[in-house]
């Protein structure tokens, strides 16, 4: 039979046909399918023994313990660790995906240069050793003396060795700033230590046998300090005795959870504090310990007793009886008064934070345990040889040649605006330490990439108002990155291209090991295990390298209290001058910007969460806006819709979510978390939030005036 | 011829159909013997009387450890107890040396499934034939069946090419978890078993 091209092509086409009908094709795909899982580039679980180690999350200033399963040396999982005496066990959703910040998809590989004439800024790779070169020439120049501009470093961890390592290369320098935030949780205690006579030394908040915590807008029930602490009082309340009072403006977490919520009207915590004082005054609530610890307590009386409650209850919003109230109950048991930030929102003003400090030293005077104590500082803690901290709105405008950026993480925002201002207008550099692509590095002039999370060792922050100290150490988990060396190291090497002395400690391993040795010489305090859950003292130690060992293997060292203070005595500074406030105008809206801590716009964080926390409402994500149903529709705004925010430096689309219980008159603008996808590497997002906010001298940023319209 | 053009259809159909059917299974799959030969049904039997869990145990924290390590078969095979020359090469070429067998799971999962043993054969009380067959009266291994493609042994799609099977025991692919979990009420998500 000849066959032909016809009928060639019939046979092919039946070919097709039966091959169709096999499984041929189809077992074929879901083979190829599976194929691409085995790719090169496919990344692999890793396989290998499944080991537990200790580290600790430093993310922000908690500082919680961590225990990771690894499979291979790989981190697979984190969490809290149980039973552990400082952190109870905590550890917040950021934490639990630490481990992932080594692989965010803005990590930087290399140092940039921020191009920020374009409007959303432009980043530009450059090379590390003209970089270092040109930072030497700055640091050359102003080592030569007065007039050559002052060096600074911005520290939002205090109280670390690499605080000291910064504050001793800061005393080489005639004109030097060391800076530190003014919302670092230690509002009340820095305020109370301001105002001894003779300086105190550190202080801390001890919830010991407290019965109940006023908190004017600390999130205390919300990653305030030690967050485990926190909870885990809040969880005990009802056997403790113990109450929790907010004076906030927002429907906040810690608000709506605690026994007592104080609505005030926007920027009255001043004069809630005041009218609480005058209560206690005049109700005689002082106890005469407190009395014999303020100097000049009669003038202080006089001053209080200027005070007009009526006036007090007009401007705040709180009712006569109400403020009462909140003074006889912290007069009647151990209770402790908080001055918080909002991790987003900022500080209150220094005013209002000693008048808040004050309260306190009218309850009772500091002690050792319960309410305000005074804790040992570190061991190590150097007197001599280092610059002493201000505050970075305290610097004086344009005033900065170089500002070095640290990349610790306190998890409440640093004001990129606030930071730009303090740098010279012509020749004014900043330089940010960070391993990904921050907005809040994004506002810098270079980034120098450092580790991430768990690539080196590093020290373990904790909160900034514990009453006792401790130290543990950041444990290693993901293997050392080419590039991306530790804060140290840039210091080490800035100090040699500027023809400085080095640092003494040129490692972050013999930093820490430093500490670790004055710990141990001190023979104060005790050491948790956390293998086998125990804790043994230091006096019982035998040597430096055992105490060393303890802490490699996870342990954390934590300080005896303060055995029979000395009796500290205050004196307030009354304030001279009135405040004046500024009001909405007609048919305006005071906007106050909120985060949560840890995601605010000064930091990312992990994919996952980002991805979590836009599927979910769980949080607030940066751009809602909280605002009460009554004055949404007075502006014709709804839930759900875009909405257009206004002040006087520029306008922002956020989207409206009606709330109850927020205040009417008020918009609160939630400040991150950011999804991660807005950025890119070449081209990051500014705060545009942050950006309307007005900043007032004193660093505030709280309030701004505003108008909100349909978007 | 008539309706040769039909034929010619018909038998492309017939030839593609077996090309499909019949060659492409020798195509697709490698064959590999195992490195010894093993007869489960000498272990389970009347000789020795073993279950399965003697050798296929779960450690002391739950996990299931799988083909057993060298150690187990050195407990009684330190020296050969039998006549069968793949015993006597067990002992000759591995125990004495201490050299791990590298034995080929025929049902190796991939590394995206988490699948404990302990809460299918603890909890759920699984007997082991369920999914596995019969393989524990084996009297000798079967080769080894690799996919070419995927790299995965033939038991897991089973070993019919259509993938169909009458018996309930073939096959380890995704579809058959989740048939069974349907079947005995189970709801699960995906991160549970794609952790």
């Amino acid at each position: 039979m000849d066959l032909n091209r016809r009928d060639l092509l019939k046979l092919a086409g039946g070919s097709a046909l039966g091959v169709i009908l096999s499984p041929l094709p189809w077992k074929l795909l879901d083979d190829s399918a599976i194929w691409t899982q085995n790719w090169s580039i496919t990344p692999k679980l890793a396989h290998g023994p499944v080991t537990l180690r200790y580290s600790a999350c430093t993310l922000c200033s908690a500082g919680c313990a961590l225990q990771a399963r690894c499979v291979g040396n790989v981190p697979v999982a984190v969490a809290g660790v149980p039973a552990h005496p400082v952190t109870r066990g905590a550890l917040c959703p950021l934490g639990l995906s630490s481990h992932h910040m080594s692989r965010h998809p803005l990590r930087l590989a290399g140092p940039v240069r921020i191009d920020g004439t374009s409007d959303r800024g432009r980043v530009e790779p450059v090379e590390m050793d003209p970089t270092f070169a040109a930072l030497g020439e700055i640091l050359r120049s102003a080592g030569k003396g007065i007039g050559a501009g002052t060096i600074a470093v911005l520290d939002r961890q205090p109280g670390r060795a690499l605080s000291m390592a910064y504050r001793q290369f800061l005393a080489g320098f005639p004109e030097a700033a060391y800076l530190v935030p003014s919302h670092l949780e230690d509002e009340t205690t820095s305020a109370l230590r301001a105002m001894a006579t003779a300086d105190p030394g550190p202080m801390g908040v001890d919830f010991t046998d407290v019965k109940t915590v006023l908190s004017f807008g600390a999130p205390v029930l919300d990653g305030w300090g030690t967050p485990g602490a926190m909870m885990e009082l809040f969880k005990e309340r009802r056997r403790l005795g113990l109450r929790f009072i907010q004076v906030e403006t927002r429907p906040s977490r810690t608000a709506i959870a605690s026994d007592r919520w104080l609505r005030i009207v926007p920027g009255t915590e001043r004069e809630v504090a005041w009218g609480i004082a005058r209560v206690l005054i005049d109700e005689k609530l002082v106890p005469p310990s407190a009395i014999r610890s303020i100097t000049d307590y009669p003038l202080l009386v006089k001053k209080i007793q200027e005070v007009d409650i009526s006036r007090v209850t007009t401007e705040s919003g709180i009712p006569s009886a109400e403020i009462a109230a909140v003074a006889r109950e912290i007069s009647r048991a151990p209770a402790v008064v908080i001055a918080g930030s909002d991790p987003a929102g900022g500080s209150l003003d220094p005013e209002t934070r000693n008048v808040i400090a004050l309260l306190n030293l009218l309850l009772a005077p500091s002690g050792s345990t319960g309410g305000i104590v005074r804790r040992g500082p570190m061991p190590d803690a150097l007197k001599e040889n280092v610059r002493p901290a201000m505050s970075l709105d305290t610097v004086p405008d344009h005033s900065l040649r170089l500002m070095i950026v640290d990349s610790a993480e306190s998890g409440y925002v640093v004001s990129p605006e606030m930071m730009r201002r303090k740098m010279r207008r012509n020749d004014g550099q900043i330089v940010a330490l960070s391993s990904t692509l921050t907005p809040l590095a994004a506002a810098a002039d270079f980034i120098i990439p450092v580790a991430a999370p768990f690539e080196k060792l590093d020290e373990t922050p904790h909160a900034p108002s514990a009453a006792r100290e401790s130290f543990s150490l950041s444990l290693p988990l993901h293997p050392e990155r080419p590039g991306a060396g530790d804060p140290l190291s840039f210091l080490v090497r800035l100090t040699a291209a500027g023809d400085r002395p080095l640092p003494e400690a040129t490692t972050m391993e013999s930093l820490l090991r430093r500490r670790a040795d004055a710990i141990q010489a001190s023979r104060r305090g005790r050491v948790y295990l956390p293998s086998s859950r125990s804790t043994v003292a230091v006096a019982d130690l035998a040597s430096a390298e055992e105490f060393w060992g303890h802490l490699q293997a996870g342990g954390c060292w934590m300080d005896d209290p303060v055995k029979s203070p000395s009796r500290v005595t205050f004196r307030f500074p009354v304030p001279q001058e009135e405040q004046t406030r500024a009001a909405a105008a007609d048919g305006g809206i005071i906007l106050m910007p909120f985060g949560w801590k840890g995601a605010t716009a000064s930091a990312h964080v992990s994919p996952i969460m980002s991805k979590l926390f836009q599927e979910s409402a769980v949080r607030d994500l940066d751009g809602i806006a909280v605002i009460a149903p009554a004055t949404a529709a007075a502006h014709g705004l709804e839930d759900g819709m875009i909405a257009r925010i206004a002040t006087a430096r520029g306008k922002k689309d956020v989207r409206v979510r009606c709330d109850a219980a927020a205040r009417d008159g008020v918009v609160h603008v939630c400040v991150g978390p950011r999804p991660n996808g807005e950025d890119t590497p070449s081209s990051p997002a500014t705060d545009e939030l942050l950006s309307l906010c007005e900043t007032a001298n004193d660093g505030t940023w709280r309030i701004t005036m505003a108008t909100i319209e349909k978007g | 011829m008539k309706h040769r053009g039909i034929l010619m259809f018909l038998a492309g159909i017939a030839l593609g159909a077996s090309a499909g059917w019949v060659f492409f299974p020798f195509a697709l799959y490698t064959s590999e013997p195992q490195p010894l030969q093993f007869s489960h049904k000498v272990h389970t039997g009347e000789q020795a009387g073993m279950t399965c869990d003697n050798c296929h145990e779960f450690a002391s924290d739950g996990k299931f450890l799988g083909v057993p390590a060298l150690d187990k078969c050195a407990g009684c095979h330190s020296a050969t107890i039998g006549s069968s020359p793949d015993e006597k090469r067990l002992v000759d070429e591995f125990v004495t040396p201490g050299k791990p067998v590298p034995w080929k799971v025929y049902s190796r999962q991939p590394d995206n499934a988490y699948f404990p043993h302990a809460a299918h054969v603890k909890l759920a009380g699984l007997a082991c034939e369920e999914c596995h067959g019969p393989h524990g009266s084996s009297d000798s291994l079967r080769v080894y069946q690799a996919n070419r493609v995927s790299g995965y042994s033939r038991d897991i799609w089973g070993r019919n090419i259509s993938g169909f099977s009458t018996l309930a025991w073939e096959g380890m692919k995704m579809d058959k978890c989740v048939r069974c979990h349907a079947d005995k009420g189970r709801a699960d998500g995906c991160i549970d078993c794609h952790k």
